[in-house]
C-alpha cells in the first residue's frame, strides 16, 4: 500500500514528522518497505498483512498513526448540496448469502472530462493510472476509505434496475461478460455477478463489465457501494486469474457500515468535480453482520504477554484502536470490536492490539524459569545421528556435500534406461511445475550429481567427488502421500588423473572400498557385490550392492552410451553409486558385545597362484570360509599381477593367510598342514595354479 | 714403548671401513686361534717370572684390543646410519596423498548448527514428509482452502489435497496429534514454493519450533529467541515487530541489527540497518483446537526460519543460488 505522506497527514490533528512515523508503524505491525520521494512529496510503501483489510486505506493508515501517537483523527468533511428522488430504478439482491449490502445512487448530468491535477497526482502517486474524473474519483475514494466503488452508465443499464446474484439464481449456466480490460470471461454458475434487467454488467468485487463502461459520451451514472462476501469473491478472482484493487479489499473484508459514507464520499465529489445532480440513496441491506463481543481477562492477558501493564494503560491502547469496553464482572471485560477491524475475534487478538501499540519491544525477554522434562523422539534420533556419521565419513574422505532441488524430469528415467516395472518409475507429478525437467519429484539422486557434474566440468573443473544424502519419493498405491526414502548418492568424476604417488582416489576400488569400510563399520558383514542389470552403468565394472541377499544398491562405473549422451566435451571418468540409507539403518546392527581375542602368536603364510583373467577373486574368500577353519583369522589379497612371468590370458592373484589359535602357540607343522590343505582346495576348486 | 703386536693392531683398525673388516681382525688377533690367544695359549712354555710378567702385558694388550674393537664397532654402526639416513631423505615439500577433507554443505552446516543450540534448551528434533497433505501444510493451521493467507505462499500441488509443503509448520500438528505437552521441539527439513528468481529458489530449508505448556507466555517466545539469536551471531541488536502469521497470535517477525554495516544501511538491509530473520507467535488457540488439546489448557509459541538466509548472512554468500549449484569451488569453502 503506497501512502502519500501529505494526504495522510490531512486526517491526523496534530503534527507528524516522517521518520518518527514510518518507524512507529513498522514497531506497530505496518512494515515501511520503502520511503521514496515523489514530485516533493513523499511515499512511504507498506506492507499490509493479510489479516488487516482495514488498513488498505489512507484513513485506515490514519487510524493506527492517531491510536499510535495518540492523536485524533481528521475524517474528510464533505457535503452532498442537494439529493434528487427517483422512483423508476430499483436494486434487488437474488443471493444475500453472498452479497450482503448493495447501495447505490444515481448521478445525473454529469461532465465527463480529465480529472483535476491534485486528483491525477494523488492516484498516480498511489500507483493508479487516471482515466476521467468520474472512474477516477472512485478510484480515490477507494484509495481513502478502503472500500471499492463502481461506477456504471446509467443509460447503459436495461430495464432500470440492478439485480445481483449468480447465474444459477437467475436459471442459467454459466455466462459470458466482457471486462473493462476488453477479455471475454466466462462466468461459472455460482459466480457473483451484477445484472441489469437482462445481462451482465460486472463481475461482482473484482471488475465491471465493459458493455456499461463510463466513457466520454456517458451524461448518467450510478455509482455502486456494496459488501461481497470475501471468500467468493477471492475463489472467482482466483480462477479468473484477475486480481484487481477491488478483488484484494474486498477478499480481505471490507467494512460493511462504512460502505455508505464512502458512497455518500463519491457522490459529493461527482457533484463537486463533475457537475452532476446527485440522488438519494438506494441501499438494499438484508444481511447484517453482527457487532462482536469478545470476553477478556487482563490477568490472563498480561501472563499470556509475560508483563504486567496497568489496567489504565490498556484500556488507554484499546479505546485508541476504537474499541469499546465494558465490564462484565469485577475480573472479566468486554472488548466491542469496531466494523473495520475484521481481525479481532478471540482473546488472543486482544491481546495483540494491547501489545503492539504497548511495544513489543518493551515487554521483556525472559528464559522459563524452568524447563519440564520432554522426551526424546529416540528413533529418528537414532537415525539423525547415522546419517550424520555417514556425512561425517564422506566429508573426511574428501567428498563434498552436495544439495539439489528435489525435482527431476520423467525423461531422465528415459535416458538411463530405468525399466518399465522399475520403482523408480512409480513418481508423482506436481501439477505445476516451475519449468518441465523439474516436473516430478526425484526418485533417485543419480540425475542431479551428474548435471553438478557437468556444471563443475564446463567451468573447468576436471577431478570432483560428491555426495548428496537426500529423500526420494515414491508413489504408493492406495495412499495420498508417497514413500519418502533417505538416500545417498555418490559421484566422482576424472579427466585424467596425475598423481606423484600411484593411488587413485577416483577409481571404481576406492569407490567400492569406501563403501566396504562404510558397511564394515556398520557391522554388516553380510554384503555381496554381483554384476547389476542397471542400464546406465559399464557391464563390466558395476555390481549390485546386497545386504543379507537384499539389494540396497549400486556401486560402478558409467558407461560409455551414457556418456556419449551427456553433455561433456571430454572423456571423463565417473564412478557413481547410490544406496537406500533407510534400509541400511534398518540392517545395520547397533548392538555391541565384546568379544574376546587370543594373545597368542599368529602365523602367516603367503601364497600366489595364477587364474584366468576373468577368475573372480571371491571364490577364494568363499572357499576359505567353506574350508571352515577355526584358526584362520584373516585372508588378504596383497598383489594382482598380470604381465611377464605369468602366461598371456593369466593373472597371478597373491594372497596372505593368518593363522592363530586362541588357547595355544600354532606349531610351524600344524599350520603346514592346514595351509597345504586349503590350497589344494583352492586349486582343485579353481584350477587355479600355485605359482613358484 | 709400544709392542710390535699392539701397533701393528691399530694400523690395521685405523684403515679398516666396514664391520666385517672389523670382525676378521677381531678373530685375527683375539679369536680362538688369534695372535694374542696364541700366545697367551703359550705363556705355558715360559719360565714362571717371566710368564706373570708377559702374562700382564697380554692380558693387557687382550683387554685394549677388545676395548677398542667395541669403540670401533661403535664408531662405524654410526657411521653406517647416518648414511643410510642421508640417502633415506624425501622432498619434504612434495605435496602429501590427497586426503584433504571434502566441503560439507554450508546451509547443512548451519541447520546443525542450529539444531546444537535448541539442544542446549532441551528442544528435541521432529522431523515429517515433504510431500504433505493440504489438511497439515493448510488447514489444521488455520489457513483454509479461499483464505487470503494463502497468498502469502506459492504452493506446488501434487493434486487437489496433496501439496510440497510449503514450511516445516505441518510438523507441529503432526507431533501434537500424537503427544500430549510439554513438548518443546524443532523440526528442520526442506521446503518448496513456487518461486524462483534471483533471491528465490523452488526449495529451501526451514527450521520450525514449538513450545508447548500450561505457562508459556510471549516474553518466553522472546528469552528464547533472543539466546538463540545471540548464541547464532554475538551480541547484535534485537526488534520484535508485530507481523501476521494465521497460525500464531500474537505474530511476530524479527530483526537483528545488519550484521553487514553494523545498522548504519545498506544494500543488503535495504538501507533500513535491520535484517529479517525469523517470523514466530503464539500458537493459534484453533490449532491447539485442530491438534485435539483441551481448549484453554495450553499456552504455546513456534517460530520458523530460513536456513538458506541465515547461512548467508553468517558466511556473507550474495547469492541464494550458489547453494544448489554445488560448485566444487564453492563448497570446499565450508
Amino acid at each position: 500500500m503506497r501512502v502519500l505522506f501529505s494526504w495522510l497527514k490531512e486526517y491526523i490533528e496534530g503534527e507528524l514528522e516522517l521518520k518518527r512515523t514510518a518507524q512507529a508503524l513498522t514497531m506497530a505491525g505496518l512494515e515501511v518497505g520503502a520511503i521514496e520521494e515523489i514530485d516533493g512529496d513523499t511515499v512511504i510503501d507498506l506492507e499490509i498483512t493479510p489479516n488487516r483489510a482495514d488498513c488498505l486505506s489512507i484513513i485506515g493508515i490514519a487510524r493506527e498513526v492517531k491510536a499510535i501517537f495518540g492523536l485524533k483523527l481528521k475524517k474528510p468533511s464533505f457535503k452532498i448540496k442537494q439529493e434528487l428522488k427517483d422512483s423508476k430504478f430499483t436494486i434487488s439482491i437474488a443471493n444475500p448469502e453472498l452479497c450482503y449490502r448493495y447501495a447505490g445512487r444515481i448521478v445525473r448530468n454529469v461532465k465527463i472530462s480529465p480529472s483535476p491535477q491534485w486528483l491525477k497526482k494523488r492516484l498516480e502517486a498511489s500507483g493508479i493510472r487516471s482515466i476521467n474524473n468520474v472512474v477516477d474519483i472512485t478510484n480515490y475514494v477507494l484509495l481513502e476509505y478502503g472500500h471499492p466503488l463502481h461506477a456504471f452508465d446509467l443509460d447503459l443499464l436495461e430495464g432500470a434496475q440492478i439485480r445481483v446474484g449468480t447465474p444459477e439464481d437467475f436459471g442459467k449456466k454459466t455466462v459470458e461478460i466482457v471486462t473493462l480490460d476488453g477479455v471475454k470471461r466466462n462466468a461459472n454458475s455460482d459466480d457473483l455477478l451484477i445484472w441489469d434487467g437482462v445481462k451482465p454488467v460486472a463481475i461482482a468485487g473484482i471488475m465491471g463489465g465493459a458493455n456499461t463502461e463510463v466513457t466520454e459520451k456517458t451524461v448518467n451514472i450510478l455509482i455502486e457501494s456494496a459488501y461481497f462476501k470475501p471468500d467468493r469473491v477471492r475463489k472467482t478472482s482466483k480462477r479468473l486469474g484477475l486480481t484487481t484493487e477491488a478483488s484484494y479489499r474486498f477478499e480481505r473484508g471490507t467494512d460493511i457500515e462504512a460502505l455508505k459514507e464512502a458512497l455518500d464520499r463519491a457522490a459529493s465529489l461527482v457533484e463537486e468535480i463533475a457537475d452532476g445532480e446527485v440522488y438519494e440513496t438506494i441501499d438494499i441491506y438484508p444481511v447484517r453482520i453482527p457487532e462482536k463481543r469478545i470476553l477478556f481477562n487482563m490477568d490472563r492477558i498480561c501472563k499470556f504477554l509475560g508483563v504486567s501493564i496497568e489496567i489504565e494503560e490498556i484500556i488507554r491502547i484499546l479505546k485508541a484502536l476504537e474499541i469499546e469496553i465494558l465490564k462484565a464482572d469485577s475480573d472479566n471485560y468486554i472488548a466491542v470490536v469496531p466494523s473495520h477491524r475484521k481481525d479481532i475475534e478471540i482473546e488472543e487478538d486482544i491481546a495483540e492490539e494491547i501489545a503492539r501499540i504497548y511495544g513489543y519491544d518493551i515487554i521483556p525477554a525472559q528464559m522459563p524459569s524452568a524447563f519440564k522434562y520432554v522426551q526424546e523422539n529416540y528413533e529418528l534420533e537414532k537415525k539423525r545421528k547415522f546419517l550424520n556419521l555417514i556425512r561425517d565419513y564422506m566429508i573426511a574422505l574428501g567428498y563434498s556435500e552436495a544439495v539439489n532441488f528435489s525435482f527431476m524430469s520423467p525423461e531422465e528415467l528415459n535416458f538411463l534406461g530405468i525399466p518399465e516395472d522399475d520403482i523408480r518409475r512409480l513418481y508423482i507429478s506436481i501439477l505445476n511445475p516451475l519449468r518441465q525437467e523439474e516436473s516430478i519429484m526425484r526418485t533417485m539422486l543419480l540425475p542431479n550429481l551428474l548435471k553438478n557434474v557437468e556444471r563443475n566440468t564446463s567451468r573447468g573443473i576436471e577431478n570432483l567427488r560428491l555426495f548428496e544424502i537426500g529423500r526420494v519419493f515414491i508413489a504408493q498405491e492406495k495412499e495420498p502421500l508417497p514413500q519418502e526414502i533417505v538416500h545417498l548418492g555418490i559421484i566422482t568424476k576424472k579427466e585424467e588423473f596425475k598423481s606423484s604417488f600411484k593411488d587413485d582416489p577416483y577409481d571404481f576400488y576406492a569407490l567400492k572400498g569406501l563403501l566396504d569400510g562404510l558397511l564394515r563399520h556398520l557391522r554388516l558383514y553380510n554384503v555381496s557385490y554381483v554384476r547389476t542389470n542397471e542400464g546406465f552403468l559399464h557391464p563390466g565394472q558395476s555390481a549390485d550392492i546386497l545386504v543379507r541377499g537384499e539389494k540396497i544398491g549400486f556401486v560402478g562405473v558409467i558407461s560409455p552410451e551414457t556418456l556419449l549422451k551427456l553433455d561433456f566435451k571430454t572423456k571423463p571418468y565417473l564412478c557413481i553409486a547410490e544406496i537406500d540409507l533407510d534400509r541400511l539403518f534398518t540392517l545395520s546392527e547397533t548392538k555391541i558385545f565384546y568379544e574376546p581375542f587370543s594373545t597368542y602368536p599368529s602365523v602367516k603364510r603367503d601364497t600366489a597362484l595364477v587364474f584366468p583373467v576373468d577368475f573372480e577373486s571371491q571364490r577364494i574368500f568363499d572357499i576359505v570360509k567353506s574350508f571352515g577353519s577355526e584358526l584362520i583369522e584373516d585372508v588378504f589379497i596383497f598383489d594382482v599381477y598380470q604381465g611377464i612371468g605369468i602366461p598371456e590370458g593369466s593373472k597371478s592373484i597373491a594372497f596372505r593367510i593368518t593363522y592363530r589359535a586362541n588357547d595355544r602357540t600354532l606349531t610351524t607343522e600344524e599350520v603346514e598342514e592346514i595351509h597345504k590343505k586349503l590350497i589344494d582346495k583352492i586349486v582343485s576348486e579353481t584350477g587355479g595354479v600355485v605359482r613358484n | 714403548m709400544q709392542d710390535p703386536l699392539k701397533q701393528s693392531f691399530l694400523k690395521e683398525i685405523d684403515e679398516i671401513k666396514s664391520i666385517q673388516e672389523l670382525i676378521n681382525i677381531k678373530a685375527k688377533y683375539i679369536g680362538k686361534k688369534g695372535v694374542v690367544t696364541e700366545r697367551i695359549k703359550n705363556l705355558g712354555r715360559l719360565p714362571s717370572d717371566e710368564r706373570r710378567s708377559q702374562g700382564k702385558i697380554l692380558n693387557e694388550i687382550k683387554d685394549f684390543i677388545e676395548e677398542t674393537i667395541k669403540n670401533k664397532e661403535k664408531e662405524l654402526k654410526q657411521k653406517e646410519i647416518s648414511e643410510s639416513l642421508k640417502k633415506e631423505f624425501i622432498d619434504i615439500t612434495l605435496p602429501g596423498k590427497d586426503f584433504y577433507f571434502g566441503g560439507s554443505h554450508p546451509v547443512n552446516k548451519t541447520l546443525l548448527e542450529i539444531i546444537d543450540i535448541f539442544k542446549e534448551l532441551g528442544f528435541t528434533v521432529e522431523e515429517g514428509p515433504e510431500v504433505e497433505l493440504d489438511y497439515y501444510n493448510f488447514e489444521a493451521l488455520n489457513i483454509p482452502k479461499d483464505h487470503p493467507a494463502r497468498d502469502m505462499q506459492d504452493t506446488f500441488y501434487v493434486s487437489e489435497d496433496v501439496v510440497l509443503r510449503t514450511h516445516t509448520s505441518p510438523v507441529q500438528v503432526r507431533v501434537m496429534e500424537k503427544k500430549e505437552p510439554p513438548l518443546r521441539f524443532i523440526s528442520p527439513g526442506k521446503v518448496y514454493r513456487c518461486d524462483s528468481d534471483i533471491s528465490h529458489t523452488p526449495m529451501f530449508h526451514q527450521v520450525e519450533g514449538l513450545m508447548v505448556d500450561e505457562e508459556v507466555s510471549f516474553s518466553h517466545l522472546k528469552g528464547v529467541l533472543v539466546y538463540f539469536l545471540r548464541r547464532l551471531f554475538g551480541d547484535i541488536p534485537i526488534r520484535f515487530r508485530p507481523s501476521f502469521f494465521p497460525f500464531t497470535e500474537p505474530s511476530t517477525e524479527i530483526d537483528i541489527g545488519c550484521i553487514i554495516c553494523g545498522g548504519k544501511g545498506c544494500r543488503v538491509c535495504k538501507g533500513t540497518g535491520w535484517l529479517e530473520v525469523l517470523g514466530a507467535g503464539m500458537v493459534h488457540p484453533n490449532v491447539f483446537k485442530f491438534a485435539g488439546y483441551t481448549e484453554g489448557k495450553y499456552r504455546g509459541f513456534a517460530f520458523g526460519m530460513g536456513v538458506e538466509r541465515l547461512t548467508m548472512l553468517k558466511y556473507r554468500i550474495d547469492d541464494i543460488r550458489l547453494f544448489f549449484e554445488n560448485d566444487i569451488r564453492f563448497l570446499r569453502q565450508f
